[in-house]
C-alpha cells in the first residue's frame, strides 16, 4: 500500500503549489530593453533634437512651400499631387513637438545651470515653432506639451511674441556661457557659442520680417550671422552611406521616380530657373547658380549642385541675414544702406562661396549696383514705374527669391509682399490652369485637430494667417 | 467507426471519477451485514456506482459474503441470492432494481416467454456494436449486447417493444410480434445528444448541461476544406467565428476573430488551448511587406480531433485576462486501452489558382500625354498598335545593358517602332499553378495500460507567386499510461518544422513582386531582369533591369522588375516549434480528482530578408540584409482539484479548484546589414565588409508573467437545473495589484418539465462574465530611444508616453440563447443574443501632437458588440443507403466604438481609423467634396473635387455572415458542400486607385469616339468626333471626360490618400463555395492474401471554386493589413488562390 501514500503526498504537493500569489509577478516589467528618460543625462537628446529639426524645417514643408512659390515642380505621384493644390488634413503632420520639443524641455529643465545647453535649446525651439507658426498660423504652444489635454491654439502674433522673448533669453544664456559650460553632442556648431548667438540674432531678424517690423529686424540683423563659416546647415553626415542622412533633396531623388525637379518642360515651366535667365544684364550673369540650381530628377547620383549627395543645406544663414539687412535697411534706415547690403551679397555671389566646386569654371557675374540702375530707365527699373527705393527693394526680394531656393524665404515674402507690397512681388504663375488662388497657409493635421478639443475650425489653405491680414 | 465508440466511451471514462484497464478483482468477507454495506465496500475497492430505487429496493436486507478475488458478477449474484433484486451493469454503473414481475396482463394471459437473439450492428460500418442496452419498452427488463453486438433477451409478448439504445446513437423501436431474430442496424444520432464539449480548462462537461455557447468544429469539416493551414479551415463552420485571411500566400497567417472586435491594440486574437495548455498563435510582423505565419497554422490538422470556439466571456472567465477575444480550445488525437494498431496514410495533392486576376491593359506603352518616354512611371504614352512595327531606333553610341538571361543587349531607344506587347508573358512570369503534397501518417493504438497516437505530416507547397515555397513536417505522440488505477499520466509532444521561402508584397516599399508587375508598362518584357549596365565610358556594372531603368542605369531601379523580387530577393524563414504538455491525474477518493498539467510552448523563427545590391528602394539600393531571429517560450503550469457531492438524488454539485503560473518570454534579435561591401548573394554577415557602421544591431525582450488561482462551482438541480459560477483571481506583471473576474450561468432543460411532442429536447440559458487582456508590457515608464543610425546614432525620446496606472482592458458579457431540437433529434436549432462592451481599452492613442508625443498608452477606449447567432442542423433523409443532413450558421454582429478618451478618431495606420461612433477600422481617408445632402459638389467643369477633410467613407465590417452547408451519403459515396457568405460592409481596392494613376488597369485603355463636346478635368474642351483613351462619366452636372488629366494629375487616381476615394468603395458582399468534396469509399479491399486495406478512400475537393462579389478585381478575402484588427483593403496585396484537391486515404 505504498502508493496509496505516494497519492496523497502528490495531493499535498498539489493544494500547496496552488497557492498564488503577487510576489511571482513584481519586477517583471523593468524594461530590459530600453533605458527611462530619466537615466541618461538630457544632454545626450541634443543631437537627435538638432537633426529632427533640420529635417523637419528640409523635408515636405519646405518642398510644399517651394511648390507655392513658383520654385520646385512636383513631377510625379505625390510630389505632382501637392503641386497642383490637392492636399487634405492629413498631407502634414506636427512630428516636431515630439521629436525636437520635448527632448529640448528635457533639456532645459534637467541642465538649468548650463548656459550653453539652454541656449542652444532656446533658439532651436524658437527654429522649429517659429516655421510651424509661419506655415499654419495660429497653433499650440503656450499649453503645448504639458500635462494640459487639450492645449488652445495661441494667436500667431502672439506666439512670434513669445518666440523674441524666447530668442532674448536665449542671447542672455548664450552671452553668460562660461568655459564650464560644455556640452556633448551639438551636431550643429560642436558648442560653438559665438555660432549659436549669431543665429539667435538673425533668427529674430527673420521673424521681424515675417511680422513686417522692418526696424526691429534691422537691429537683430546687426548682430547676426556675420560670415558664411558662421552659417548654420544641414551638413549630410558621412559616416553611413544612408540616403536618409543625406541632402533632403538628393534623398528624395534616391527614392526614385522623377519626384520633384525645377528643369522646365512643356506643361511645368519653373519660374526660378525662368527667372535667372531673365535677370541677365550688364552687371549680372546667372549662368553659374542656374547650374547650381540645376536638379537632375533621372538620377539622383548625377547631381552635383544644390541637391548633390552631400551638398550642405540652408537653415539659417549669412545670405538670408544679408538679404534682412538689405530690405529692412533700404525701409527702415536709407536707400544706401539697402544698396550697401545687397551689393555685400553680390560681392559674395561672385565669390563662388554660395555654390559649391562643381561650378567653379561658370560665369558668376554679380557687379555691384549703384543708385542710377534703380532710378527710371536704370537696369533694375527699365520701366521706370517705381521710385527708386521701391525698384531697390524690388530687386532685394526678387534676390530673396533667388538665393532664399529650398528656404520659406521665397514662400514667406509672397505671403507677407500679397497685400501691400504687390509691387515688390515675384510674378511667378500658379501651378495648374484651374487653380485661381495662392496658397496662404498648411492645413492643420487631423491628428491634432481631431484629438485637441481646443483646435479652432482650420480656416483652409487659402486664408492669410495672422501676420499677413 | 470503431474509432468514434472509443472516444464516445473515453469522454466517458472520463466523466466518471476513475478508468480502469480491466475488470477489478474483489476481496469481501462479511457477514450479516446490510447490503447497502456491501455495496459500499464494494464501491470502495472499485469505482463503479450503483442506481437504485430505495422505496424498489430492500437495502437493509441482511447478507454475508466471503469472496478473494471475485469478480463483481461473482460478488453481486452471491449478495443478491435470494432476494428479490436483480442488477445489470451498464458501463460501470451497477442498476439494481426488482426482479422482474409478471405484468398484470402478462398474469391474465399467461403467454410463454419468447426468446429473442439478434445481432446489433452499426450502420456506419456495419460491424457489430457493442455494449448496446437492449430493454423491453415500459419495463426496466433488459440486457446489453456482448463484444460482437449479439444479444438473447427473453420477451412476455409478442407485443413487447424493443428498445434499442447507444450514446451518440439513435435509439431504435422494434415491436417483437412474430419475429425471433431481431437484427438492428443503428445509426450515429445527429443531436449530439449526450455529447461533452471541454472546457477551457481541458474538463469536459455535458453539452446539455452547459449553458455557455461553444461551436464545435469536427476533424473531418476540416479535412474537407482543403486548407494546408489550421485556421483557414475553420471559415464558414461556427457561427460568431470569422476568419481573415490575408492572401494567398503559401503558410500565410490569418486573423480569427470571434464576435466582432474587441481591442484596437494588437490583434483581437483568441487564446489558444491545446490540450489544456495555452500556446502560441504568434503572428509577429513589422508592416505587411511580407506575409508571416500564424503560429498556430504550425500544428498538423489531422492531429486534431474536434476543435471547440468558446465565444462567450462566462466560458473563457476562467483564463482572465488572456481571454477577452474569446478561447479556441483544440484537442488532439489519442490512442485507446487494448486496441490494434491502426493505420491510415492520407496523400493530398492540391493545384492553386489566382482566385480573381488584376484586367491590364494592352494596348498603350509607357509615357505620358500619348507620348512614349521611359522618363516616367505611367503608361499613358502612344497606343502601342499606331507604331510603325520596324525596329527600334535606338543610341548605339553611348551606354547599353547586357541582358543576363537572354543576352539581347540593349540601347536607349530613340524612336519606339516595336509593337510588342507584353502584359500577358508578364504575367505568367510570376504567376503559375501552385499547389501542394501533403502526407500524412497516424497509427494509433494501446495496450493493456498505455495508449498511444502517432501522427507524421510532410506538407510541401508551391505557391502562385513563383519562387514562394511552403514546407512543413510534422510529428506528434500523445500517450496515455494508467500506471495505476488512481493514477494516470498523459503527455503530449509535438514539433513542427517550417521552411518558407516568401515573396514581398507591397505594403510601403517598391520592393513587391506584384507591385512589379501590376504597374508595369505593357511595352516592356520583363525578361531580362538582370544583367550588366555598360555606362558611356565602358564602366562595368551588375544592375537589375526595370520598366523604370531600361538599362539599368541607375542602382536603384525605382520598382522592382517583378522577376528581381521574385529571384533575386530572398525572404526565406525557418521554424522549429515545439510544444510538450505532461498531465497527471490523480484519483485519490471517488469524490476529488486532482489534474497537474505542465505546458511548454517553445518556437524559434529565423527570417532573413536579404535584398541585393540593385533592389528597388533607396535603402535597399545598395544591398541591404536583415536577420530577425524569435524566440519565444511559454510556460505553463496548472493545478486543478475536482470535487463532486450529490447531497441527494436532486441536487449535486461540482466544485472545481485551480491555480496557474504561466510565463511568457520572448526575445527578438534584429541585424541589420547595409550597405553592402561587394555585391554578392552570399547571405553572410561578411557582406559588411568589417565595417562597423554598416551593421546595426538591437534586441528586444518581452517577459510577461501572471499566476492565476480559479474555481468553478457547478450545481445540477433535479437534472434539468444547471448552474455554474466561477472567479479568477490574478495577478501579472503588466497590472499592478490584483484582478478578478466572476462569471455566471444558468442552463434549463424545461423539456423535462413539458414533455412537447415535436421538441425531443430543448434549452434555455443566460450567461454573463468578465474576462480582461493585459497590458503590453514595459509600459510603467517614458523610455529613452535610440534612433537615427543613418547619422551614426543618437538618443531620442520614445514617441509613446509612458503610464504607472494601467489596468486590464475589462470585456463584460452576457447572452442568453436556447438549444432546441425537433422530430426525434433530428434537427437541432441553436440561438444566442449577446452583447459585450470592453472598456478600459488599451493602446497606444494617436495623441495630438501638441502634448509633446505621438502615443499615449492608456486605457483609452470603450467599444461595444453586440449580436445574433443562430446555428441551424438536420437529418433530412435518414435511409439504409442515403443519408443527407444540412447545417447552417448566421451571425449577426455590430460594433461600435463608444468613446475615445476625448478623441474624435485615433489613427491606426493606413486607410482606417478609430473613429468614434462608428465600428472599429472604418475607412478614415479623404473623399469628394459634399454638401449636407450628400450630393458632391462639383467644380465649373463638373468634376468632383477633393474635401480637405477626412472623413468616415466606409466599414468593412460585415453586417452578417452565414455559412450553409450540407452532405449527402448515398451508400459508400459521400458529398459535401459549403457556402459561405458575407454581407454588407466595404472594400477599397487602392491597388485599383494607383493603376488608374499608372495608366496599366484596363479600365483607363478603353478608346472611345466622342458624339459631343466634353470638357477634362484640366478643364480643356475635346470636341465631338475625336477619338480619345478614357471614359465618359456624369458625375451631376453632365457628361465630362475622364482622361489622363483625371486618372493622373486630379484625384481619379494614383498614388497618395489625397484621391476620390470614396468612388473607389465596394460593396464588400461576397459568397463563396467554400468547399465541395466527392469521395468514394472501398471497404476491406485485398490485394493479396496478406495485404488488405480496412477501407480506401478517394476523394476530390474543390476549395473556393466560385466567388460571387461586387468587389472589383480582388478576392475580399485578402487584406493588405495581414492579421490585424484593421481589414478590407487592397494595396498590391498577394493574390487569393482558389484550389482542387485530390485525396487518397488508405487504413490499414
Amino acid at each position: 500500500m505504498k502508493t496509496k501514500y505516494l497519492k496523497y503526498i502528490l495531493a499535498i504537493t498539489i493544494i500547496i503549489s496552488t497557492s498564488s500569489c503577487q510576489k511571482m509577478v513584481d519586477g517583471i516589467n523593468d524594461n530590459p530593453n530600453q533605458l527611462t528618460v530619466d537615466a541618461i543625462d538630457a544632454g545626450l537628446f541634443l543631437k537627435g533634437a538638432e537633426i529632427q529639426n533640420m529635417l523637419i524645417q528640409l523635408g515636405l514643408l519646405n518642398r510644399t512651400a517651394s511648390f507655392y512659390s513658383g520654385q520646385l515642380i512636383g513631377y510625379e505621384q505625390v510630389e505632382q499631387e501637392r503641386y497642383s493644390y490637392i492636399f487634405t488634413d492629413r498631407t502634414f503632420d506636427w512630428e516636431g513637438y515630439q521629436s525636437v520639443l520635448t527632448p529640448l524641455h528635457k533639456i532645459r529643465e534637467q541642465k538649468e545651470n548650463n548656459s550653453l545647453y539652454l541656449g542652444i535649446a532656446k533658439v532651436v525651439e524658437a527654429n522649429l515653432v517659429g516655421t510651424y507658426a509661419s506655415l499654419f498660423g495660429d497653433i499650440p504652444y503656450t499649453e503645448a506639451l504639458t500635462l494640459i489635454e487639450n492645449p488652445v491654439f495661441d494667436n500667431q502674433l502672439n506666439i512670434f511674441a513669445e518666440l523674441q522673448t524666447l530668442l532674448s533669453s536665449a542671447i542672455n544664456d548664450l552671452e553668460s556661457v562660461t568655459s564650464s559650460d560644455l556640452v556633448i553632442g551639438d551636431y550643429i556648431f560642436n558648442g560653438n557659442k559665438t555660432k549659436w548667438l549669431q543665429s539667435a540674432y538673425t533668427l529674430k531678424a527673420r521673424y521681424y520680417m515675417l511680422t513686417k517690423q522692418y526696424a526691429e529686424a534691422y537691429t537683430a540683423a546687426q548682430s547676426g550671422i556675420s560670415s558664411v563659416a558662421n552659417n548654420m546647415m544641414f551638413v549630410p553626415y558621412t559616416g553611413v552611406s544612408d540616403p536618409n542622412s543625406k541632402n533632403t533633396i538628393y534623398e528624395r531623388l534616391q527614392q526614385g521616380g522623377v519626384q520633384i525637379g525645377v528643369i522646365p518642360d512643356a506643361t511645368h515651366p519653373s519660374y526660378l530657373l525662368e527667372l535667372l535667365d531673365l535677370r541677365a544684364n550688364s552687371k549680372t550673369n546667372e549662368q553659374a547658380r542656374k547650374q547650381y540650381y540645376t536638379i537632375n530628377n533621372q538620377n539622383a547620383d548625377g547631381n552635383t549642385g544644390i541637391a548633390a549627395q552631400f551638398e550642405p543645406q540652408a537653415i539659417i544663414t549669412y545670405q538670408e541675414n544679408l538679404l534682412i539687412l538689405a530690405e529692412a535697411g533700404a525701409r527702415t534706415q536709407s536707400f544706401a544702406t539697402g544698396l550697401n547690403h545687397l551689393n555685400t551679397l553680390r560681392n559674395l555671389l561672385s565669390s563662388g562661396a554660395l555654390f559649391n566646386s562643381s561650378v567653379a569654371s561658370l560665369t558668376k557675374k554679380y557687379d555691384a549696383y549703384v543708385a542710377i540702375d534703380f532710378e527710371a530707365g536704370g537696369i533694375e527699373n527699365a520701366n521706370g514705374n517705381l521710385t527708386p527705393t521701391r525698384a531697390l527693394l524690388r530687386e532685394i526680394v526678387e534676390e530673396r527669391y533667388l538665393t532664399g531656393f529650398l528656404t520659406y524665404m521665397p514662400f514667406d515674402d509672397t505671403r507677407r509682399l500679397r497685400k501691400e507690397d504687390s509691387d515688390l512681388q515675384v510674378p511667378f504663375g500658379l501651378n495648374t490652369p484651374t487653380q485661381t488662388v495662392n496658397v496662404e497657409r498648411f492645413l492643420y493635421p487631423n491628428d491634432e485637430t481631431e484629438s485637441n478639443t481646443s483646435a479652432p475650425t482650420d480656416p483652409g489653405a487659402y486664408a492669410p494667417t495672422a501676420v499677413n491680414l | 467507426m470503431k474509432l468514434k465508440i472509443f472516444f464516445i466511451l473515453l469522454t466517458a471514462f472520463q466523466i466518471s471519477a476513475n478508468a480502469y484497464s480491466q475488470e477489478p478483482l474483489l476481496n469481501l468477507s462479511l457477514k450479516n451485514t446490510s447490503i447497502e454495506n456491501v455495496l459500499k465496500e464494494i464501491q470502495s475497492q472499485c469505482d463503479y456506482e450503483f442506481f437504485y430505487a430505495h422505496e424498489e429496493i430492500d437495502s437493509k436486507r441482511l447478507v454475508s459474503v466471503d469472496l478473494e478475488n471475485a469478480t463483481i458478477d461473482e460478488v453481486l449474484q452471491e449478495c443478491l441470492r435470494g432476494s428479490n433484486i436483480d442488477y445489470q451493469i451498464v458501463d460501470k454503473v451497477i442498476v439494481l432494481k426488482p426482479s422482474a414481475i409478471p405484468q398484470i396482463e402478462d398474469l391474465q394471459t399467461q403467454v410463454p416467454k419468447i426468446k429473442i437473439t439478434g445481432k446489433v450492428t452499426s450502420e456506419e460500418d456495419g460491424l457489430g456494436m457493442p455494449g448496446v442496452t437492449i430493454l423491453i419498452k415500459g419495463t426496466t427488463t433488459g440486457i446489453t449486447s456482448d463484444i460482437d453486438g449479439n444479444y438473447v433477451l427473453d420477451v412476455p409478448n409478442k407485443n413487447a417493444v424493443l428498445v434499442f439504445s447507444f450514446i451518440g446513437f439513435q435509439a431504435k423501436e422494434v415491436i417483437v410480434g412474430e419475429q425471433t431474430v431481431i437484427n438492428v442496424v443503428l445509426s450515429t444520432s445527429i443531436s449530439e445528444l449526450d455529447e461533452v464539449i471541454v472546457t477551457a480548462i481541458g474538463t469536459t462537461v455535458k453539452v446539455d448541461q452547459s449553458a455557455t455557447t461553444s461551436s464545435v468544429v469536427k476533424a473531418d469539416e476540416m479535412e474537407k476544406s482543403g486548407e494546408a493551414g489550421v485556421i483557414n479551415a475553420l471559415s464558414g463552420k461556427a457561427s460568431g467565428v470569422q476568419i481573415r485571411r490575408s492572401n494567398g500566400d503559401p503558410g500565410a497567417g490569418s486573423a480569427i476573430q470571434i464576435r466582432g472586435a474587441n481591442t484596437i491594440y494588437g490583434d483581437s486574437q483568441p487564446l489558444i488551448i491545446i490540450d489544456g495548455t495555452p500556446v502560441s498563435n504568434d503572428n509577429i510582423a513589422y508592416g505587411a511587406e511580407l506575409s508571416q505565419q500564424s503560429r498556430l497554422d504550425d500544428i498538423n490538422s489531422s492531429d486534431i480531433e474536434s476543435v471547440q470556439v468558446l465565444k462567450g466571456a462566462s466560458a473563457a472567465a476562467i483564463w482572465g485576462s488572456r481571454a477577452a477575444n474569446g478561447v479556441i480550445v483544440i484537442t488532439t488525437k489519442n490512442g485507446k486501452l487494448e486496441q490494434k494498431p491502426s493505420v491510415q496514410y492520407s496523400f493530398t495533392k492540391s493545384y492553386d489558382m489566382i482566385s480573381v486576376k488584376m484586367p491590364l491593359q494592352n494596348s498603350y506603352g509607357q509615357g505620358r500625354g500619348g507620348k512614349w518616354s521611359t522618363s516616367y512611371g505611367e503608361s499613358w504614352g502612344d497606343k502601342i498598335s499606331d507604331r510603325s512595327g520596324q525596329a527600334d531606333v535606338v543610341n548605339n553610341n553611348g551606354a547599353y545593358f547586357v541582358g543576363g538571361v537572354t543576352g539581347t543587349v540593349y540601347y536607349p531607344v530613340i524612336t519606339k517602332n516595336s509593337t510588342g506587347a507584353f502584359t500577358d508573358s508578364n504575367y505568367d512570369q510570376v504567376f503559375q499553378t501552385g499547389g501542394f503534397n501533403q502526407h500524412n501518417i497516424s497509427i494509433t493504438g494501446g495496450g493493456e495500460n498505455t495508449s498511444y497516437y502517432f501522427g507524421f505530416e510532410r506538407l510541401d507547397q508551391h505557391g502562385i507567386i513563383k519562387n514562394y515555397t511552403y514546407e512543413r513536417d510534422n510529428v506528434r505522440l500523445n500517450t496515455q499510461t494508467h500506471l495505476y488505477d488512481w493514477l494516470k499520466f498523459n503527455n503530449k509532444f509535438s514539433y513542427s518544422y517550417i521552411k518558407s521561402n516568401r515573396v514581398q508584397q507591397a505594403g510601403d516599399n517598391t520592393n513587391g513582386a506584384v507591385l512589379g508587375l501590376y504597374r508595369n508598362a505593357p511595352d516592356f518584357d520583363i525578361t531580362d531582369y538582370k544583367g550588366q549596365y555598360v555606362d558611356a565610358s565602358g564602366e562595368v556594372f551588375d544592375r537589375q533591369r526595370s520598366y523604370r531603368r531600361h538599362l539599368g542605369e541607375n542602382i536603384n531601379p525605382t520598382y522592382n522588375n517583378p522577376l528581381w523580387s521574385i529571384y533575386e530577393q530572398k525572404m526565406p524563414n525557418k521554424v522549429d516549434h515545439f510544444t510538450l504538455a505532461p498531465e497527471f491525474m490523480v484519483y485519490p477518493a471517488n469524490w476529488i480528482k486532482f489534474i497537474v498539467r505542465a505546458g511548454l510552448d517553445y518556437y524559434k523563427d529565423n527570417r532573413l530578408e536579404f535584398f541585393p545590391v540593385g533592389s528597388a528602394s533607396g535603402s535597399n539600393a545598395n544591398g541591404r540584409m536583415e536577420q530577425q531571429d524569435i524566440t519565444s517560450k511559454e510556460v505553463n503550469l496548472d493545478a486543478i482539484a475536482i470535487i463532486d457531492h450529490k447531497f441527494n438524488d436532486d441536487i449535486s454539485f461540482t466544485a472545481t479548484l485551480g491555480a496557474n503560473f504561466n510565463d511568457r518570454y520572448r526575445t527578438i534579435d534584429v541585424t541589420n546589414i547595409s550597405p553592402f561591401a561587394v555585391n554578392s548573394d552570399l547571405q553572410s554577415t561578411a557582406l559588411g565588409g568589417g565595417s562597423p557602421e554598416v551593421s546595426e544591431w538591437s534586441k528586444s525582450i518581452n517577459n510577461i508573467r501572471s499566476n492565476r488561482g480559479y474555481g468553478v462551482f457547478a450545481f445540477s438541480l433535479f437534472d434539468q437545473l444547471f448552474i455554474t459560477t466561477s472567479g479568477t483571481l490574478e495577478a501579472a506583471s503588466t497590472i499592478k495589484g490584483n484582478f478578478f473576474y466572476p462569471s455566471a450561468d444558468l442552463a434549463w432543460q424545461f423539456t423535462d418539465l413539458l414533455n412537447l411532442d415535436f421538441v425531443s429536447f430543448g434549452k434555455l440559458r443566460a450567461s454573463w462574465g468578465k474576462v480582461g487582456i493585459q497590458p503590453a508590457p514595459y509600459k510603467f515608464q517614458t523610455l529613452a530611444a535610440t534612433g537615427l543610425s543613418e547619422f551614426g546614432g543618437a538618443y531620442l525620446f520614445d514617441s509613446e508616453r509612458g503610464s504607472e496606472d494601467l489596468a486590464p482592458e475589462i470585456k463584460t458579457e452576457w447572452e442568453i440563447g436556447t438549444n432546441l431540437r425537433f422530430l426525434k433529434n433530428k434537427i437541432s436549432l441553436d440561438l444566442t443574443y449577446y452583447q459585450n462592451r470592453t472598456t478600459g481599452i488599451l493602446f497606444a492613442v494617436k495623441t495630438n501632437p501638441s502634448s509633446g508625443y505621438t502615443f499615449n498608452y492608456k486605457n483609452a477606449a470603450t467599444m461595444s458588440n453586440r449580436g445574433f447567432e443562430i446555428d441551424l442542423s438536420g437529418l433530412v433523409v435518414d435511409a439504409k443507403d442515403l443519408k443527407v443532413s444540412f447545417f447552417t450558421n448566421f451571425n449577426r454582429n455590430k460594433n461600435n466604438v463608444d468613446d475615445i478618451a476625448g478623441a474624435e478618431t485615433v489613427d491606426t495606420g493606413g486607410t482606417s481609423k478609430i473613429v468614434k461612433g462608428y465600428p472599429v477600422s472604418s475607412f478614415y481617408l479623404p473623399g469628394t467634396l459634399r454638401d449636407d445632402n450628400g450630393d458632391m459638389i462639383l467644380d465649373a467643369n463638373g468634376f468632383p473635387q477633393l474635401d480637405p477633410n477626412n472623413r468616415v467613407l466606409g466599414d468593412p465590417n460585415p453586417d452578417w455572415r452565414g455559412g450553409l452547408g450540407f452532405e449527402v451519403n448515398y451508400k459508400n459515396f459521400d458529398l459535401s458542400v459549403l457556402f459561405e457568405h458575407s454581407h454588407g460592409g466595404e472594400y477599397i481596392n487602392r491597388t485599383n486607385i494607383v493603376l488608374y494613376g499608372f495608366g496599366t488597369h484596363e479600365d483607363v485603355s478603353h478608346e472611345i469616339t466622342l458624339t459631343e463636346d466634353l470638357v477634362n478635368a484640366k478643364g480643356n474642351i475635346i470636341p465631338a468626333g475625336s477619338t480619345v483613351r478614357g471614359n465618359i462619366a456624369n458625375f451631376g452636372a453632365g457628361n465630362v471626360l475622364l482622361d489622363e488629366a483625371w486618372y493622373r494629375e486630379s484625384i481619379g487616381g494614383g498614388l497618395g490618400f489625397s484621391k476620390a476615394n470614396d468612388l473607389f468603395m465596394d460593396d464588400a458582399t461576397w459568397t463563396k463555395l467554400r468547399n465541395v468534396t466527392i469521395g468514394y469509399t472501398f471497404n476491406k479491399v485485398k490485394l493479396s492474401s496478406k495485404f488488405a486495406f480496412k477501407s480506401l478512400r478517394v476523394s476530390i475537393t474543390g476549395r473556393d471554386l466560385i466567388l460571387w462579389t461586387k468587389v472589383r478585381d480582388v478576392d475580399p478575402e485578402t487584406n493588405n493589413y495581414g492579421v490585424s484588427v484593421v481589414s478590407g483593403m487592397n494595396y498590391f496585396n498577394n493574390p487569393g488562390t482558389r484550389s482542387v484537391l485530390f485525396n487518397l486515404q488508405l487504413n490499414f
